[in-house]
C-alpha cells in the first residue's frame, strides 16, 4: 500500500510542477511584452486547474496499478485466478493484459508441476524397490518408503537429512554412491547386508547430470534379491542331490557288471547274487526317477487335479495291501481304526493312495521288529483327519522342521540302507497341499511318530 | 576458508561413520561365527580388520591436520576431539572382534561344554550398544547416549554371572578339554564386555560433544577380574 501512495503523490507532484512551470512561462511572456494586469490571476486559476486534472489523471493511472500490485501479491501467495479488471487503454492497459496472461500461464504451469510431482510421489511411494536420491556431496535428498523399510528407518527419514552413511550406516552402500559421483558412471553392485535383517541387495546407481553435463547427484535403486538367491541355492542343492542320488546306484551297477564280465559269470551262484543286486539298484533308480517326475508334475501348478468322491475305507485297504508283506516280514502289527459312518471325501484316489503308502512305508521302515503301526481316520468339521502312528525310532525335534523337504533324511546312512531317497514325504506334502489340506508330525525319540493329514471334505 | 573447513568436518564425520559401519559389521559377523562355529567367517573377520587399522590412522592424521591448520574453536574443536577418541574406541572394538575370532578358531568344532545362552545375549546387547552409540553420534542425541551408558551395567552383570559359572569348570582334576573350553569361553565374554565398554565410551563422548560437559565415569572399570566377595 505504501508504494501505491508514493506513486500517486509522485504523479501529483509531477503535474503540479509542470503546471507551475507553464504558469511561470506565460507570466514571463506577459511581462516581457504587453502588460497583462489580469494575467496573474488567470495563471493562478490555470495552474490549479492543471493540478486538479493532474490528480485525476494520476488516480486514473494508479487504480489499475494498485489492482496489479494486489493481484501480484495474491499470485505470490499462490492464489491464482484473480484477474485485474481495468478498461484503461494505452500502456497501462497493455500492462494489465500482459499481467493477466502471465497469471493464467503461471497457474497452468504450477498446476502441471504439482501434477507431475504428485505422480512422481505416487510412483516413488508405491514402488517395491528402494530409491535413494543423493546430491553432489552425498547428502540424501529423497528416500522412498521401500528404502526405509529395507534399512528399517523411521518414516520421517523419507525427507532425507544427512549423508548416506549417516542415514543408512552401511559403508558398502555409501561407497557405491561415492563411486558413482566420482566416476560419473553407473555402478551396479550386489551386496549382503547383515543388519537389521540379513538380505541380499542389488543396487543400481545412476549419476544425475546437469544440462552442462556435470554430475549433480545420483539415483540409486535397490532391489531385495534374497528370495532369488535362496531359490538359486535350493535349485543348486537339488541338482547336486539328484546327481548324487543317481550316481550312487550307477556306480554299483557298473561295479557289479564289470565284476561279472571279469569272470564272476562263470560262478553261477555268485553271478546270481550280483544280478540280484543289479536289479535292486536298477529298481531304486527307476523309483527315484518316477518320484522325481511325480514331484515335477505336482509342482507344475497350472494343472488342476481331478477329484471324485472317494471312500476312504477303500484307499486305506489298498494301501495296507501294499505294505503288508514288508510288515509281516518284520513282525509288525498293522492296526486300523475306521469309524463306520465316515463322510464321502472329494479327492484324487490314486494320489491319496500314494500319500498313505508313503506314510505307511516309512512307519514300517522306521519301526523295529515287533512294533505296531496304526491307521486312524476321523471326521472333523468339514475336514477329514487321517493319521499313521508307529511305535518306531522317532525323530529328533531339530529335524521336524525340514522333514518334508526334498532329499531330507534324518540319518542318511540308515535311510539309504533301507532304500530311501528322501522324496517320500516331499511328495506327501505336495499332494496334500494340492488338495488344499495340510500335513503335520508329532514324534518322540525312541517312542514313535504320528503323521497326520488333514483334508477338506470338499473344496 | 570457513566453507572449506565445514566441508572438511562433514567429510571427517562421514569417515568416522564409515569406519563405524565396518566395525559394526565385523561385530555382527563375529557373533555369527561364534554361534555357528564358522571358522571361515572367523578368518574373514580377522582379515578385514586391517582396513579398520588403516582407517584409524587416516582419520587420526586428518584430525591432526585440521587441528594444526584451522585452529578450530568451540563446537568444531569438540567435534574433532570426539572424533579422535571415537576412532580409537572403534579400532579397539575391531580388535576385540578379532580376539573373539581367534578364540573361536581355538575351540574349532569341539562340542560345546554348555549350550551358549548368556554369551549370545551379551553379544547382542554389546552389538546394540555399539549401534546406538553411533546413532546417538549421528543424531547428536545425548538422551540415547545416556541410555547406552546405563545398559553397560546389564552387560557387566551378565559378565559377572558368566565368570562364576565358567570358573565352576576350572578346578584341579577337571576334564582337560572342559577346563580349556571354559577358559576360552571366559575370554570371549571378557572381550564382549570390552566391546560394551568401548560403546559406553563412545556414548560418553557423544554426551560431551552435545552438552560440552564431560561425563564422569560412574565406576572404575576393573574388567577381567570382577570382584566377588
Ligand atoms: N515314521 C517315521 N519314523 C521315523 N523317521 C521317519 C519316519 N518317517 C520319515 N522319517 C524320517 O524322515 C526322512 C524323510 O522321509 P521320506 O519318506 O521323505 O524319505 P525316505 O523314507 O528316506 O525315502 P523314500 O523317498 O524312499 O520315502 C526319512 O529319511 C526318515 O529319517
Ligand atoms: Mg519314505
Amino acid at each position: 500500500m505504501a508504494k501505491v501512495r508514493t506513486l500517486r503523490s509522485a504523479l501529483v507532484w509531477a503535474f503540479m510542477v509542470t503546471a507551475a512551470a507553464s504558469g511561470g512561462l506565460l507570466f514571463w511572456l506577459g511581462s516581457a511584452g504587453r502588460p497583462w494586469p489580469w494575467g496573474f490571476s488567470l495563471l493562478l486559476l490555470l495552474s490549479s486547474l492543471a493540478g486538479a486534472a493532474g490528480y485525476l489523471i494520476a488516480e486514473e493511472f494508479a487504480r489499475p496499478l494498485r489492482q496489479l500490485v494486489a493481484s501480484a501479491r495474491e499470485l505470490g501467495r499462490g492464489r491464482f485466478g484473480k484477474m485485474v479488471w481495468a478498461d484503461s487503454g494505452g500502456e497501462v492497459g497493455e500492462l494489465v493484459d500482459a499481467f493477466n496472461a502471465m497469471a493464467v500461464y503461471l497457474e497452468r504451469t504450477v498446476q502441471e508441476l504439482a501434477e507431475t510431482n504428485r505422480k512422481l510421489e505416487a510412483i516413488l511411494t508405491s514402488m517395491e524397490n528402494g530409491v535413494i536420491v543423493v546430491g553432489r556431496n552425498l547428502e540424501v535428498l529423497r528416500l522412498n518408503p521401500a528404502a526405509c523399510r529395507l534399512f528399517e528407518l523411521p518414516e520421517e527419514a523419507v525427507k532425507g537429512k544427512g549423508s548416506v552413511i549417516q542415514l543408512i550406516r552401511n559403508y558398502e552402500v555409501a561407497d557405491a554412491f561415492a563411486e558413482t559421483l566420482e566416476t560419473g558412471t553407473p555402478v551396479v553392485r550386489e551386496l549382503q547386508i547383515l543388519t537389521p535383517v540379513e538380505r541380499s541387495l542389488r543396487i543400481h546407481i545412476t549419476p544425475i547430470r546437469s544440462e552442462q553435463g556435470e554430475v549433480e547427484g545420483a539415483v540409486g535403486v535397490l532391489s531385495d534379491i534374497s528370495d532369488l538367491r535362496r531359490l538359486e541355492r535350493i535349485r543348486a542343492d537339488f541338482v547336486a542331490n539328484v546327481s548324487h542320488e543317481l550316481r550312487t546306484p550307477l556306480t554299483s551297477l557298473k561295479g557289479y557288471a564289470e565284476t561279472l564280465l571279469d569272470g564272476a559269470l562263470d560262478d553261477p551262484p555268485t553271478a546270481r547274487r550280483f544280478l540280484e543286486v543289479i536289479q535292486q539298484e536298477a529298481d531304486r533308480m527307476a523309483r527315484l526317477i518316477s518320484d522325481l517326475l511325480d514331484l515335477t508334475h505336482l509342482e507344475a501348478r497350472g494343472q488342476t487335479i481331478v477329484k471324485s468322491p472317494v471312500r476312504i475305507e477303500e484307499v486305506v485297504e489298498n494301501s495296507l495291501r501294499v505294505v503288508r508283506p514288508a510288515a509281516e516280514k518284520k513282525g509288525i502289527r498293522l492296526e486300523v481304526d475306521l469309524p463306520s459312518d465316515l463322510p464321502v471325501l472329494w479327492a484324487n484316489a490314486d494320489m491319496l493312495e500314494q500319500v498313505l503308502i508313503n506314510l505307511l512305508d516309512n512307519a514300517v521302515k522306521y519301526t523295529p521288529e515287533g512294533g505296531e503301526v496304526k491307521v486312524a481316520v476321523r471326521a472333523g468339521r468339514g475336514v477329514m483327519h487321517i493319521s499313521v502312528a508307529d511305535t518306531g525310532i522317532g525323530i529328533p525335534r531339530e529335524h521336524l522342521g525340514r522333514l518334508f523337504e526334498r532329499f531330507y533324511r534324518v540319518d542318511r546312512a540308515r535311510s539309504r540302507s533301507l532304500g530311501g531317497t528322501g522324496l517320500g514325504l516331499a511328495i506327501v506334502k505336495h499332494i496334500v497341499e494340492r488338495h488344499g489340506g495340510s500335513v503335520g508330525v508329532e514324534s518322540a525319540v525312541g517312542r514313535g511318530s504320528t503323521f497326520t493329514v488333514t483334508l477338506p471334505l470338499k473344496d | 576458508m570457513r566453507v572449506g573447513f565445514d566441508k572438511e568436518l562433514e567429510k571427517l564425520e562421514r569417515d568416522v561413520l564409515r569406519m563405524g559401519s565396518i566395525v559394526e559389521e565385523a561385530v555382527v559377523k563375529a557373533i555369527r561365527a561364534l554361534a555357528n562355529q564358522d571358522l571361515a567367517l572367523a578368518d574373514e573377520v580377522i582379515a578385514n580388520d586391517r582396513e579398520v587399522d588403516l582407517l584409524e590412522i587416516q582419520i587420526e592424521e586428518k584430525c591432526i591436520a585440521l587441528l594444526a591448520l584451522q585452529c578450530p574453536l568451540g563446537r568444531d574443536l569438540r567435534l574433532i576431539g570426539t572424533t579422535l577418541k571415537i576412532t580409537t574406541d572403534l579400532e579397539r572394538v575391531g580388535d576385540n572382534a578379532v580376539n573373539i575370532m581367534e578364540v573361536v578358531k581355538r575351540i574349532g568344532h569341539e562340542p560345546l561344554i554348555k549350550p551358549l545362552i548368556d554369551i549370545p545375549r551379551m553379544a547382542n546387547l554389546a552389538e546394540k550398544m555399539l549401534k546406538d552409540s553411533l546413532d546417538a553420534f549421528v543424531r547428536r542425541d545425548a538422551t540415547l547416549a545416556e541410555q547406552v551408558r546405563l545398559r553397560d551395567d546389564e552387560v557387566d552383570e551378565i559378565y559377572v554371572g558368566l565368570y562364576d559359572e565358567l570358573m565352576g569348570y576350572v578346578f584341579p582334576g577337571g576334564e582337560e578339554y572342559k577346563v580349556r573350553q571354559a577358559i576360552n569361553l571366559l575370554f570371549i565374554s571378557y572381550y564382549l564386555e570390552r566391546i560394551a565398554d568401548h560403546a559406553t565410551n563412545i556414548a560418553e563422548r557423544v554426551v560431551y560433544l552435545v552438552t560440552g560437559q564431560a561425563v564422569s565415569h560412574p565406576k572404575a572399570r576393573a574388567a577381567g577380574r570382577p570382584s566377588r566377595s
